[in-house]
């Protein structure tokens, strides 16, 4: 217990990691959670996945493309991310829950990283084994992941401090919060659109009438 | 009750049972009238075969009895015939007449009677009242055209005013003089007529074939038509191909402002308005004098018109047309045509006679070199003992790269200044002595694809300094070098010229964007996005800016990218059209050559010979349509000795072996293309095509072909051709003005210059099949 008063803010993710169920109420009842670290996991995250993108052996790497294009990586990791932790926010507010923007943002973090480091793993094993063993990365995928998945589901049920079923309830309508998000970004490309389209219209007409 | 309703339901049954005997009846009587009308119509036709046989041929001279002698010369005399408008030219070197309409269309075999009434027709329009159907009302006198003829005689020659009937209100003036060696068919632009032009319902004239039938040879007749298509084509008499199409191509290319919804085939452009025709022991030479902007060259065989006669014939476009699709709906097109305000000009024919026994495509050819020199201005640009390898250089293009992760449209160097003197170096130093250079996209304004009127180093390929260590190399090593100037073709706005108001109008005064084709389905390519066409208008001053830019860093080559080629009309507000387009070019190439220095063309149209001085990329083949019956190199003999020029590019070509033998036989030069970066950093841009240019590895071979260009072809550099002769399907026997004769065999991939034959493996070169 003692150690745990004196430990260095990056030691904090790996504990959890190996605590899944208690790691992080101990963060909560510490008040350790630094945004500096979990901006660092997030940003290595991103840095991953476009590693993941180029850096996969030419046998199981699925992204092939002519230029490479960082934008939808930016999108599907740290966007998703920001999504995940704005929209868990605003359903917090009517389950009642009681973590702040922040927190939750710093426990989510916290979560991603076994996924991280599978994928690391995943890197260096695709350089190196055939396809014929391709199973063993599928585990170490399905194992890593499925632990990130346990840890996000411990952090937003701690940082809440929802019961189990609230907390079931509050990841399902975080993600209906997401694609609803989604949802309002293509509505409002549409409208930009349309306008766009509406003044150009005008624009050719007059053109035509007055022979530019 | 019973027995009444019995007995009426069977006086109802019988009833019906009349009927079919009652319709039987009636249907007899119709299949009566039928069959009496069908025999009638059969009789007609009948009677229209016999009016063919019944009608027997005259001779020429019972034909001549009915000319009167209107004017001669030394050379020519020019018969006309007063009910029929018909015109006889006879040379009087050898007494042989050339007819303006065969004298014996009344006795044409296999011919209908509409076709033998164009055959005698002077002049047939198209006008804009049947614009699905292009009908055309011939001008012959018949009672049947309602019109008439008024005739005046004139200086030289007759004016004949051809009044189409009462229906179309045209009246198209046509001057037939004679002029030292040739005859000249004039079309009066200014005295056309046209009384329906503001008419409720309109009727515009929208083209006009001027003396369609002109020394047209039956089928009886040996010879063939010169067509320069490309390389040059000929069309025999009565080949037999009369289930192919007629021959039809715009001269000097059609209107690019057109935009086609679907990419048409990849054919040859006919470069010269000129046609030749050639029967035994004569020959005649056709060119479209005024109005060859606007015109089409047209030939056609024995049966493809259902006529038996062959003839070929300029037709002139006198009102252009666009298609205008109606809110995108591509089904239903509207034709839109030039104004009816528009000023017509003068569209004329010149018909040269040459009387020489053996007469070939090659008489016809060194009579065209007479026209262009005198007329044109094309002056000796050959010099003695001179060959030399063209090479096309490609500076840079755009390329989607990836900045900082971002695909970026960015500017990408193929052949930098310094990789450009390292390819210079690299040939000198092979052996090749005489090298001419065109540098393509070498300044930043090509790259960028904006139009190009300035001196400005593409900083990606080196900058200002490593151009002039370039050009220092090449004054020092006597290497040519023409930096291309494009501005006809441009996407986006700069230096002075942006694409809204610069940009040229089509007819339905939507902007011409061209646009490139998908390669699979040939419709728009649905994501390179689309370009301009700089409006002609603005040429004048573009030829000055070059100018001052050239002369101002002391630059003495220069070549003027596609404007050598490429001709269309600006059709908005203050536009011009194709024949004003043509005018602005020819004065800014005299412009240049006089204050730049020295110009080179990529592929020339004839009204700018007269000033450039190197040709590249001239055409070894035709089109190959199906109605030619083989290819000539027309276009070398005519320019061969006069101005230097090279073939298409030879690395890029599908049969290399076969254009090295069709360089030989025609003494031309090698072209090549060349740039310096590996293909696979090049793919997926614009230079995608040049797969096969990269440059490493070649100078063995460019040094090898040289050597034997250079034994063979140097020699003759500034020799005209004399003769030129197919001596079989793959032999070929090319005779030069100082006498030296060249046998090359397409096949065996063999050549003897005067009978002593040349061993390709000398020069390490592949020989034999």
């Amino acid at each position: 217990m003692s150690e745990m008063m004196n430990f260095k803010s990056y030691k904090w993710p790996f504990h959890i990691m190996t605590h899944p169920f208690e790691g992080f109420e101990d963060l909560r009842w510490k008040k350790a959670g630094s945004m500096k670290v979990a901006w660092a996991i997030v940003i290595i995250f991103f840095l991953t996945s476009v590693a993941t993108k180029q850096l996969t052996g030419f046998m199981f790497n699925t992204y092939y493309v002519k230029v490479f294009n960082v934008v939808p990586t930016i999108t599907q990791t740290i966007l998703l991310f920001l999504a995940w932790v704005a929209g868990n926010w605003a359903v917090g507010t009517f389950l009642n829950g009681e973590g702040s923007l922040k927190k939750i943002f710093i426990f989510s973090a916290y979560a991603l990283v076994p996924k991280i480091i599978g994928d690391i793993i995943c890197i260096i094993m695709s350089n190196l084994i055939i396809k014929t063993e391709a199973v063993f990365m599928s585990l170490v995928n399905i194992v890593f992941t499925g632990w990130t998945v346990i840890l996000i589901f411990m952090a937003i049920k701690v940082v809440h401090q929802y019961k189990f079923w609230e907390n079931v309830a509050a990841i399902v309508l975080t993600i209906v919060a997401i694609v609803i998000m989604l949802f309002l970004a293509v509505l409002l490309l549409t409208l930009f659109q349309q306008v766009y389209v509406f003044f150009l219209t005008i624009w050719t007409e007059i053109g035509y009438r007055f022979n530019v | 009750m019973n027995k009444k309703l019995k007995k009426f339901a069977v006086i109802a049954l019988v009833l019906a049972m009349m009927m079919p005997f009652g319709s039987a009846v009636v249907n007899a009587e119709n299949t009566d009238a039928d069959e009496a009308s069908v025999s009638d119509s059969a009789d007609g036709a009948a009677a229209e075969e016999t009016s063919d046989d019944s009608v027997k041929p005259v001779t020429e001279d019972e034909a001549m009895a009915k000319m009167k002698l209107l004017c001669e010369n030394d050379k020519l005399a020019l018969y006309f015939d007063e009910t029929e408008t018909h015109l006889a030219l006879k040379v009087k070197e050898n007494g042989y007449i050339w007819w303006s309409e065969p004298f014996n269309a009344d006795a044409a075999v296999n011919t209908k009677p509409a076709q033998i009434k164009d055959l005698k027709s002077s002049l047939i329009i198209s006008d804009s009242s049947n614009d699905t159907t292009t009908s055309s009302f011939a001008s012959c006198v018949d009672e049947n055209a309602k019109g008439e003829v008024k005739i005046k005689e004139i200086e030289n020659g007759v004016r004949v005013d051809y009044v189409f009937s009462k229906k179309l209100g045209i009246t198209i003036p046509v001057e037939y003089t004679l002029n030292g060696d040739y005859l000249e068919a004039k079309i009066i632009g200014k005295d056309i007529k046209e009384s329906k032009k503001d008419a409720e319902a309109q009727v515009l004239l929208t083209a006009v074939s001027l003396l369609p039938s002109f020394g047209a040879a039956d089928n009886t007749e040996e010879g063939y038509f010169v067509i320069p298509d490309g390389s040059g084509a000929v069309i025999n008499f009565n080949n037999g191909k009369d289930t192919y199409s007629k021959y039809s191509k715009m001269v000097y290319g059609r209107d690019i402002t057109e935009v086609l919804l679907k990419k048409e085939a990849k054919t040859q452009q006919v470069y010269l308005p000129m046609y030749g025709i050639v029967k035994q022991d004569n020959a005649i030479l056709a060119i479209a004098d005024e109005g060859a902007e606007r015109a089409t060259l047209n030939a056609y065989v024995n049966g493809q018109n259902s006529s038996s006669y062959n003839s070929a014939y300029f037709s002139f476009t006198v009102r252009a047309k666009d298609t205008y699709y109606i809110a995108n709906d591509t089904q239903n097109p509207l034709p839109m045509y030039e104004s009816a305000n528009t000023e017509l000009q003068d569209y004329s024919v010149r018909y040269y006679p040459i009387a020489k026994t053996g007469a070939d495509y090659v008489t016809v050819a060194e009579k065209y070199r007479d026209y262009l020199k005198d007329e044109i201005g094309v002056t000796k640009k050959t010099e003695a003992n001179d060959a030399a390898v063209y090479v096309d250089l490609y500076g840079g293009v755009y390329k989607e790269t990836s900045v900082l992760g971002v695909p970026v449209n960015l500017k990408t160097a193929a052949t930098t200044y310094d990789q450009a003197r390292e390819i210079l170096a690299e040939l000198k130093s092979a052996g090749v002595e005489n090298i001419v250079v065109d540098y393509k996209d070498w300044s930043n304004s090509a790259i960028s694809q904006k139009v190009a009127t300035k001196y400005d180093p593409a900083g990606k390929l080196g900058g200002k300094s490593d151009l002039k260590d370039l050009r220092e190399y090449a004054a020092e090593n006597g290497i040519p070098l023409y930096l291309d100037m494009e501005f006809v073709e441009f996407s986006k706005g700069g230096n002075g010229y942006n694409t809204l108001t610069d940009a040229t109008v089509r007819l339905t005064k939507a902007y011409s964007r061209q646009t490139a084709y998908d390669l699979a389905w040939n419709i728009e390519h649905l994501t390179k996005s689309k370009w301009s066409l700089l409006s002609p208008v603005e040429f004048e001053g573009v030829f000055d800016k070059i100018s001052k830019a050239f002369t101002k860093n002391e630059i003495t080559n220069v070549s003027l990218g596609t404007s050598s080629y490429k001709l269309y009309g600006d059709y908005g507000k203050n536009g011009m059209n194709r024949t004003g387009m043509a005018q602005t070019v020819k004065a800014g190439y005299e412009k240049l050559d006089s204050e730049v220095g020295s110009i080179l063309a990529d592929t020339a149209n004839q009204y700018v010979l007269g000033s450039v001085d190197h040709i590249t990329n001239v055409p070894l083949y035709s089109s190959g349509y199906d109605i030619f019956d083989y290819d000539i190199p027309f276009y070398q003999i005519v320019i061969h000795g006069l101005i230097p020029y090279s073939t298409t590019a030879i690395n890029g070509s599908a049969d290399s072996d076969q254009l090295f033998m069709l360089a030989l036989s025609t003494g031309s030069n090698l072209g090549y293309d060349f740039l310096y970066r590996d293909n696979k950093a090049l793919q997926n841009t614009d230079y995608n095509e040049l797969f096969y240019a990269n440059f490493a590895g070649w100078s063995e071979t460019v040094k090898n072909q040289y050597d034997l260009i250079s034994d063979i072809v140097k020699p003759l550099s500034d020799q005209l051709i004399t003769g030129h002769k197919q001596v079989s399907k793959t032999v070929t026997e090319t005779t030069f003005e100082n006498g030296t004769v060249i046998v090359v065999d397409k096949e065996l991939n063999t050549v003897k210059v005067n009978g002593k034959e040349i061993n390709l493996a000398d020069y390490n070169l592949k020989g034999g099949n």
